[in-house]
């Protein structure tokens, strides 16, 4: 899990020297406690995945320091999923965690923040995160040209074929390892006629770092502590609702307004609450929905298994899909459970959320 | 305007949650296997099957080129849709052993929209979907089939040198592997 190292104490100043090895969780959650009076912080040493909606729901605001795109999209993706649905599609004001997400990258960060459902998500906007640096198999394999393609040679190709240090896989935190790949690195670029390779390069591509800024993160962090504090208190109005932040030339920040995107798969399409009795049937319900949306042949599936689905790429469940259809719903599914609907004549597949009356 | 003041105050904390959650990649997979039936329906080029219904993420390509250099061979190829998806591509391994100038002899494919994220615009974007990677690999016996970017060198090399020796290879692993 996330311990601290000795580099992080220059910008990271919740942590010591002595801190150095220990969970940044409970260091800083001891911290924070202790320099601030009648605070109450609770450390949790696990990835965010590791815990499930009954935890989240419980929060009033979720204020996220995340280092990668696809740990923002799960939270995102938890608290769109958390907002339920009146019965005329419109969201239960009651049930939106905001979020504020703060990110950086050298000498840029951006802050924001995003109403669940109600404003743009962080999917809404996913195209905004610029491309990242994956090198095409066939360029490093037969044309390199950059420093940084020799050495992603020796890290794709050259460590599973040679399997040194007893078959151990490549650890970027390992001298010996990182030492290995240097010299075999140099001696590729050497014939390649490409310069530039040094164990720093090294180190930073086998660890895809990128070095960060304090004032940078020190901008950002302010800011969605500002956020945190305006949603809390209602002193001000927050941001409307991107702060872009970039120091690279001078400093420059603004704040935009994002627009949700229709389209967005994390956050439209909501879960139509379904109202089902004891005797309803598996077929009552396919009936019901081909009626009301006009649906050709219609697949039904829970987030175990397939509950109907007649189709050329699944002739094995034909004969199961005949014999579910006599099925009570109550038999198959739990209240609360969710059902997708997908057919050729939809857009997108509808989600319903079942609730027994 | 939004106005969490009732919910500090207490609001709303016991209230208990049940519900599975059907993950984005389950639900575009879902609404895409819809569209690929419609599609495979109008051609004979190639032919999807998802082997266990268990794991519908995991299924298998089945190519057959009516011409060209690959005609009559059969070439599958495994596509796994990860967790992640549509954010990053699908993971495509051919697991027919053929003498290809963009697919090793040990099942590697180089198609650009496979790449994930790129700086061009031939990589993959979540705008693109599993008909196009099915799409894709079919034409890599056909227009996509590319001599002057190899991923198998030694393939390009024969090509250029003696096209008719190529196609007697190809033939030949056509008949021992397909």
């Amino acid at each position: 899990m996330d311990t601290i190292d000795v580099s992080n104490l220059n910008r990271q100043f919740l942590f010591r020297e002595s801190d150095v090895g220990k969970s940044k969780a409970e260091v800083a959650a001891a911290f924070v406690q202790k320099r601030v009076s009648g605070c109450h912080v609770t450390p949790h040493n696990c990835r965010i995945e590791d815990k499930g909606p009954d935890f989240y729901r419980k929060f009033s605001m979720i204020i996220c320091g995340l280092d990668s795109i696809p740990a923002r999209r799960w939270i995102n993706g938890m608290l769109c999923d958390l907002v339920m649905e009146n019965v005329d599609g419109t969201p239960d004001l009651s049930t939106i965690i905001p979020m504020i997400d703060g990110g950086t990258e050298g000498f840029k960060g951006n802050a924001r923040v995003i109403y669940p459902k109600m404003s743009a998500c962080i999917d809404c906007t996913i195209d905004l995160y610029p491309p990242q640096v994956n090198f095409p198999l066939c360029t490093i394999a037969h044309t390199p040209r950059l420093p940084e393609h020799c050495i992603e040679y020796i890290k794709v190709v050259v460590w599973p074929e040679e399997k040194p240090f007893d078959g151990a896989s490549l650890d970027a935190d390992n001298p010996e390892h990182v030492e290995w790949v240097l010299e075999r690195a140099l001696l590729r670029a050497e014939k390649y006629n490409i310069r530039g390779v040094d164990r720093r390069l090294t180190s930073g591509v086998l660890k895809r770092i990128i070095p960060a800024v304090a004032s940078t993160n020190a901008v950002i962090a302010a800011s969605c502590a500002l956020e945190a504090l305006k949603l809390a208190t209602n002193i001000a109005k927050p941001i409307d609702n991107y702060l872009n932040f970039t120091q690279i030339h001078g400093a420059y920040t603004s704040v935009v307004s994002m627009s949700k995107d229709e389209n967005c798969h994390a956050c439209n399409g909501g879960r139509l609450p379904i109202e089902v009795t004891a005797t309803y049937t598996l077929e009552k319900l396919i009936n019901h929905l081909t009626d009301k949306y006009h649906l050709k042949n219609p697949t039904l599936e829970t987030a175990s298994r397939k509950l109907y689905c007649i189709s050329m790429l699944f002739p094995q469940l034909e004969e199961e899909s005949n014999t579910n259809l006599q099925l009570f719903l109550k038999d198959i599914v739990t209240d609360g459970d969710e059902i997708l609907v997908s057919d050729e004549v939809l857009a997108r597949a509808i989600t319903l959320r079942v609730q027994f009356i | 305007m939004f106005n969490l003041q009732h919910r500090i105050n207490g609001q709303d904390d016991d209230r208990h949650y049940l519900e599975t959650r059907i993950a984005v990649r389950d639900r575009l997979i879902a609404q895409e296997m819809k569209d690929l039936e419609n599609t495979m329906r109008t051609q004979k080029q190639w032919r999807l099957q998802v082997p266990n219904s268990q794991v519908p993420h995991e299924m298998i390509l089945t190519v057959t080129p009516h011409e060209g250099i690959y005609k009559s061979g059969t070439f599958r190829f495994q596509i796994r849709v990860m967790p992640e998806y549509n954010n990053i591509p699908p993971v495509v391994k051919c697991l027919t052993k053929l003498w290809h100038p963009n697919i090793t002899e040990d099942g590697a494919v180089c198609l650009s929209i496979l790449r994930q994220n790129s700086l061009d615009q031939y990589g993959w974007k979540p705008t693109r979907n599993l008909r196009e990677v099915v799409q894709g690999l079919t034409d890599l016996f056909g227009d996509l089939m590319d001599f002057g970017d190899p991923l198998n060198i030694q393939a390009a090399q024969m090509w250029s040198q003696n096209k008719d020796m190529f196609q007697q290879r190809v033939n030949e692993y056509i008949r021992r592997f397909c």
